[in-house]
């Protein structure tokens, strides 16, 4: 497992810090690191991801196949997963080294997603008992500074909302053989919908208290932590503890505890999950167009639903030509007039389109105690070499906020 | 396994036949009394047999017996360790192993360990470890072998509760007993140490709160040392939840240390009075 040591004095360093809700690196206990999103980054996949934390790198690519149904659920697809622990991350994975880390990642995503509401696995059903779509979930860290499996959880869930499922169609020939056809057009796809999708959030407890996102260090002065898998309706579908150490029963309360005294907190204060992804857009070729008049989507949940995470997506068409260099500075020039200059610890986050005009955009924020923006996609146009241009006519970017604790 | 190529062997893939039986809607019984008499509600673990020191070879190893759930546990060691590249010798070692065999389930298994039995493994290593005294056994590795004889619900439960009996008399120093309670959840009601039925009931696509946990716990400390869920649960229900296990670890707590304190007589007798 990717570990560092650490001497005594830094440990001390790193807890007492903590013990007064200031890390290393500035953030308080309860903050993330930036974290950028970006889908559709392998054009051989279905649907694909990459998000990056901090230092941590994590690639997923989804690939689609027909298979045979288990015949336990005949009516169901069925979804497989594989971590790799690639020797670019760390020399410690060379070889077998990795193997047991990346089965553990592996056994856990089984986990978080062994249930009827995650992912509709009876949408991946072609012909009951006969065919049905197999998604390969693949996903390789290139970089790991800590936090693997929240960045693991968000990439899954962005390569999900990413992945396009060709259509098919099943007719019944003369002598009762059934025929598939896959449609010719490469848009005629359908999208899988992500909402229950959980997001994976690790608890490490340091000292007295739990830290969210912690880094290497943070954890080499930690015995135990606690995870849990999230989906925006605020339901838990998975609960582990990782790490050689226990953990007191009130402490594991307190972790997954309810704010209840303050009716302002959303519930899972240190919980958050993504917000809902916005409905998949069709992808046809009227899309530019369609996507010129609204640019961008702001969505917010339900005071309920409304956990500290806010996603917000936007969609650039091609024709706005902005190179996502632009698209940032435009950004960090605006922000600074209308948001305080972000400190380290939080940052900003805003989310504007070149075209339209961002007031409007912007007026939810204040409603926020402070947020942080986290993230984005590159448009079509640049910023990515390692990948070709999507083919798709949008891309989008995403922009992940998460309301500071107050 | 020797296999003799000449002859004609039977087909690679076969299927049990219950898979073939049209089985009647096996749905719990929403209320009131379970399948075996128990009580839904209530923390009414079934009654475990234990047994500490089956197998001579062994340093330590136990046995237990709940409904029809049978476990046996082996602990090897202390004994040199096999890894030299460890950079951190000053602390020992656990490593755990549990296997199903082939025959426990109703679906026959394979000898070869999957990953659900790594991911077993795993866990039985993590709820152990904060138990053992591991710097007390510097450069030296200390081996659990679970094996489950048969299978009906809860197995990892009670493999943690074997394995941390076992290693107690192996006379592996502790901190403490780590004692293993799961509780299937269905809806409102839970039911504590599921059957192999109860936790694989066929109404999990309905409702809320659906879903299953697994606590380890060390009751002279508090603490608890392992936890797993999955299945989709409310975080209350997942508070109240892990309370109930805890309840059900006080409960199994007692027969526990019964069985510990006998096998210790049974080793040494005591001095007779004359």
């Amino acid at each position: 497992m990717a570990t560092v040591q650490l001497s005594e004095a830094e440990k001390v360093y790193v807890l007492h810090g903590i013990r007064d809700d200031l890390r290393v690196d500035g953030r308080s206990c309860e903050d993330y690191r930036h974290m950028e999103i970006e889908t559709d980054v392998v054009s051989n996949t279905d649907g694909s991801a990459k998000v990056t934390l901090g230092h941590t790198a994590v690639l997923v690519g989804i690939k689609a196949e027909m298979g045979k149904p288990r015949p336990a659920q005949p009516a169901e697809g069925y979804m497989e997963f594989f971590v790799d622990c690639s020797a670019n991350a760390t020399p410690e994975f060379e070889g077998r080294g990795g193997e047991e880390l990346g089965m553990e990642l592996t056994n856990t995503l089984y986990r978080v997603f062994n249930n009827k509401r995650s992912v509709d696995l009876a949408s991946l059903c072609i012909s009951p008992g006969e065919h049905c779509w197999l998604l390969y979930v693949d996903v390789l860290l290139l970089q790991c500074d800590g936090n693997l499996y929240d960045g693991i959880s968000i990439a899954i869930k962005a390569a999900l909302f990413n992945t396009k499922i060709p259509k098919v169609l099943i007719t019944e020939g003369e002598d009762g053989v059934t025929e598939i056809e896959l449609s010719d057009d490469p848009y005629d796809c359908v999208r899988l919908s992500v909402d229950n999708v959980p997001c994976i959030v690790t608890l490490c407890k340091v000292g007295p208290r739990h830290v969210v996102d912690a880094t290497l260090q943070e954890k080499a002065c930690s015995v135990a932590s606690l995870i849990m898998a999230v989906t925006p309706a605020g339901t838990c579908t998975c609960m582990r503890k990782v790490g050689g150490g226990s953990l007191d029963p009130e402490s594991i309360f307190e972790m997954t505890e309810v704010r209840g005294h303050d009716p302002g907190a959303p519930p899972f204060p240190v919980c958050p999950s993504f917000f809902l992804l916005p409905p998949p857009v069709p992808l046809s070729s009227s899309s530019p167009s369609s996507s010129s008049s609204s640019p961008s989507s702001f969505f917010l949940l339900p005071p309920p639903l409304a956990l500290p995470f806010l996603l917000l997506l936007l969609f650039l068409s091609p024709s706005s030509s902005s190179s996502s260099s632009s698209f940032l500075l435009s950004f960090s020039s605006s922000s600074s007039s209308l948001l305080p200059p972000p400190p380290l610890a939080l940052s900003s986050l805003l989310f504007l389109s070149p075209s339209s005009s961002s007031s409007s955009l912007l007026s939810p924020l204040p409603l926020l105690p402070l947020s942080f923006l986290l993230l984005f996609l590159s448009p079509s146009s640049s910023s990515s070499s390692l990948l070709p241009p999507p083919p798709l006519p949008l891309s989008f970017l995403l922009l992940l906020s998460r309301c500071v604790d107050i | 396994m020797p296999t003799d190529t000449k002859r004609v062997r039977g087909p690679e893939v076969s299927q049990s036949l219950s898979r073939f039986i049209c089985k009647p809607e096996t749905t719990l019984p929403s209320d009131g009394t379970r399948a075996d008499g128990r009580n839904r509600d209530q923390v009414d673990v079934r009654p475990v047999f234990v047994r500490c020191g089956l197998v001579s070879q062994a340093k330590g190893s136990a046995y237990i017996e709940a409904g029809n759930t049978k476990l046996i546990c082996c602990v090897y060691g202390p004994k040199e360790t096999e890894r030299k590249d460890e950079t951190d010798m000053k602390c020992g070692r656990l490593f755990a192993d549990m296997r199903f065999a082939p025959f426990s389930c109703p679906e026959r298994g394979s000898w070869i360990q999957g990953s659900q039995e790594k991911d077993l493994s795993l866990m039985v290593l993590e709820s152990l470890q904060p138990a053992v005294c591991l710097h007390k056994y510097p450069r030296s590795q200390i081996d659990v072998n679970v094996m489950v004889l048969e299978n009906n619900g809860s197995a990892l439960a009670h493999a943690i509760t074997c394995a941390s009996l076992a290693l107690a008399d192996a006379g592996i120093e502790m901190y403490d007993l780590v004692l293993g309670c799961s509780i299937r959840q269905d809806g409102a009601s839970y039911l504590i140490d599921p059957t192999f039925l109860e936790e694989s009931g066929s109404n999990w696509a309905s409702g809320e709160n659906q879903g299953s946990l697994t606590v380890s716990f060390l009751p002279s400390l508090n603490q608890i040392s392992g936890l797993q869920s999955d299945g989709e649960m409310g975080e209350e229900t997942l508070t109240a939840g892990v309370r109930t296990c805890i309840e059900g670890c006080y409960k199994l707590y007692p027969v526990i240390q019964q069985a510990l304190v006998k096998a210790v007589r049974g080793a040494a007798p005591p001095p007779s009075e004359s």
